[in-house]
């Protein structure tokens, strides 16, 4: 899994990217809809699940159906259920979200 | 029946809008056309070859894009060899009407044409959110980064 960390730890805006505080990471949600939020990462709790985010972006991409939608970060899926330190995500992060490849014919 | 050509513009651009921008730089996105009625996206990834899909959204939403599978100059493929492995959902063909390989996966024209599908009617699909453009192209794309050759 993906281990992103910025390397300007503490520095401000003026000076670099923003680090997220203790014990939580940036977040950003990808979609062919928009990315969300608009105006920069989420900071959210490392142990809170992921799911918690990808909820407030569909809400707020009006993304009405993400039933068998996928997250991913960095081309590896990563599951909504657990949270950002069980799969070893921190730092700044971009979560790709969409849906799963349907079923192929059988002809 | 033929769909209105303006609804059609209309519904194409509004499922492509959001095919711009820093979601081409994340996915390895590279777009070549989006404007109605052709959407034409190549998949690029290391050590792959790129996949350039076009496709074709005449009569969209009454009918599913028909896809179409180029090479990064844009010229057809006559096979998958090197570039994607056939398998669950790209089939190396040749397709009964259009021949070559093709896609056959729900929301393409080549699935619900396919003599092996024609019960399965795009109508139960078309307005379903997963079958936007965006959303079948984001498929497609998830099909392919599993089909290493």
């Amino acid at each position: 899994m993906s281990n992103k960390s910025d390397a300007s730890s503490g520095a401000d805006s003026a000076h670099g990217p923003k680090s997220p505080k203790p014990n939580h990471l940036l977040v950003e949600v990808a979609t062919t809809a928009g990315i969300w939020p608009s105006d920069g990462p989420e900071e959210v709790p490392n142990h809170q699940k992921v799911k918690v985010v990808l909820t407030k972006a569909a809400d707020s991409l009006q993304l009405r159906d993400t039933s068998n939608w996928i997250a991913s970060v960095d081309g590896l899926e990563i599951n909504p259920e657990l949270n950002y330190v069980d799969q070893t995500l921190a730092g700044h992060i971009v979560i790709d979200y969409g849906p799963r490849e349907g079923g192929g014919g059988r002809e | 029946m033929v769909v209105n050509e303006a609804i059609s513009r209309t519904l194409f651009e509004e499922s492509t809008k959001g095919i711009s921008g820093r979601i081409l730089e994340i996915r390895g996105w590279k777009v070549w056309v989006n404007s109605y009625p052709i959407l034409e996206v190549s998949f690029v990834a290391e050590g792959r070859q790129e996949l350039r899909i076009k496709m074709i959204c005449d009569d969209w939403n009454d009918l599913p894009p028909s896809v179409e599978l180029l090479s990064s100059d844009g010229t057809k493929l006559t096979s998958l060899t090197g570039v994607v492995a056939a398998g669950t959902q790209f089939h190396a063909g040749p397709h009964p009407v259009k021949g070559g390989p093709f896609i056959c996966m729900v929301g393409t024209r080549e699935y619900h044409t396919h003599g092996s599908h024609l019960s399965d009617l795009w109508e139960n699909y078309r307005n379903n959110e997963r079958y936007r453009l965006d959303s079948i192209l984001t498929q497609i794309w998830n099909a392919w980064k599993k089909a290493k050759p």
